[in-house]
């Protein structure tokens, strides 16, 4: 039977939960349905608040109107003359403007994988937070299961103090799943990414105001490392590229 | 990622033109993109250019999406990497949610109109590791695993935070109630 402070959990984290083991849960007392009743209206209430915003007229449209440059790459260039923009320059302010910070980004990074590399640490900065120690075979099994690698059972590898890994999208527009881990550098956490794609064609060091770091093109895949700036980051780089099995 | 879109139907399956893909995924997601790039942003100019942005990459990527049952969790995955992207670069002003209004077309109690704005406010307010997954179960309609997924967190913290995202928005209002 589940305990009442179970039942309050999963009541809050999802009132609509249909497994008949919470409904059965929820049926045994008045005051278990009467909080489910009560965090279903809040839940009500909480997406008529949401619900509340509306997309702005003709953003649909802008949405559906491809410049013919993007339709056809060949003539990209040619995008900025294109009828497109005539027939719709109510939005060509928006849009402008999001080529722009487009652009913006792409001026500023060497390479596009630098952006993502970056972009995707600091939405996930709460790894670098977690001490949590885990084995070598915990990583090499996610290893093997999202990518079809796994690190050598090495004295390098044993004596690396791993604390996060999990799945990894930092490439999500090319659809790769790669391995995130965090590990304990000299310095503070280092984050190392392991992808079976070669988005980069050679090394590349990468850093922003924060962190410094390299994404190394393997033969089969990639490898990225990235930690604080005064941490080593080609010592860990040299350490794994040497210790993974592709 | 999810194997399928939140209904039991994928929008779409892989037949059809790049172009005819693309504008399925418009007119079923933009609306709820835009509110997750609002939610997220506090601001209409940012969520506007957030949503340009995202399916202007889902445009270019649109045919490397391995799984196109997971199309939705894919758009929303783009919208959280921009948005980390833009604050990365540059902190957009969102001023235009200070006052916790959003525009609303219903023709409501004015005791209704408030409880809406404390209900936004107290959203707004949230601590954005209990505001994200709650943005995504109730405007994406996420599951667990799936919002896990999406934030590389693991299925248990998913739902701890869950847990506490409701249990605060609780304790806010009624707090605001006694006020």
């Amino acid at each position: 039977m589940m305990k009442d402070q179970q039942f309050n959990e999963r009541a809050h984290a999802n009132p609509h939960d249909d497994s008949t083991e919470f409904l059965e849960a929820a049926a045994s007392s008045p005051e278990r349905q009467h909080l489910v009743v009560e965090l279903k209206q809040l839940d009500s209430d909480l997406r008529a608040s949401l619900e509340a915003v509306s997309a702005p007229e003709g953003l649909k449209q802008t949405l559906l109107d491809i410049p013919e440059g993007m339709l056809h790459p060949d003539t990209e260039v040619a995008a900025a003359n294109d009828s497109f923009w005539r027939r719709n320059a109510q939005y060509a302010a928006g849009l402008v403007l999001a080529i722009g910070v487009l652009a913006i980004f792409m001026q500023s990074e060497a390479n596009p994988m630098e952006g993502m590399v970056f972009s995707h640490i600091y939405s996930e900065l709460e790894f670098l937070n977690d001490d949590t120690p885990l084995a070598l075979a915990e990583v090499n099994t996610v290893m093997n299961s999202r990518i079809g690698s796994e690190f050598m059972q090495s004295p390098d590898m044993e004596n690396l103090n791993i604390n996060v890994t999990e799945d990894c999208w930092v490439d999500i527009e090319n659809g790769v799943q790669g391995v995130h881990m965090v590990v304990q550098g000299d310095v503070g956490p280092v984050t190392i990414m392991v992808l079976p794609n070669t988005p980069v064609e050679q090394d590349i060091e990468i850093s922003d105001s924060r962190f410094d770091g390299m994404i190394s093109a393997m033969p089969g895949g990639t490898l990225v490392v990235v930690g604080e700036k005064e941490e080593s980051i080609e010592r860990f780089s040299t350490m794994l590229a040497a210790n993974i099995s592709w | 990622m999810a194997s399928k879109d939140n209904d039991n139907k994928p929008v779409i399956d892989g037949t059809g033109t790049k172009k005819e893909r693309y504008e399925k995924l418009v007119n079923a997601f933009y609306n709820d993109i835009f509110r997750y790039a609002y939610w997220l942003s506090k601001s209409r100019q940012v969520a506007e250019d957030l949503t340009q942005e995202t399916f202007l990459r889902a445009w270019r990527a649109l045919d490397s999406l391995q799984n196109p049952g997971a199309a939705k969790a894919w758009l929303f995955t783009i919208l959280r990497r921009e948005n980390a992207r833009l604050y990365e670069k540059k902190r957009p002003v969102t001023d235009d949610i200070d006052d916790y209004s959003v525009p609303d077309t219903d023709k409501r109690e004015p005791d209704q109109i408030l409880e809406r704005e404390m209900l936004q406010k107290a959203i707004t307010e949230l601590e954005s590791e209990y505001r994200d997954p709650l943005l995504l179960q109730v405007i994406g309609g996420f599951s667990g695993e799936e919002i896990a997924q999406m934030l590389d967190l693991n299925n248990n913290t998913v739902m701890t935070r869950l847990f506490r995202a409701r249990n605060k928005l609780k304790n806010k209002l009624e707090s605001d109630d006694e006020d």
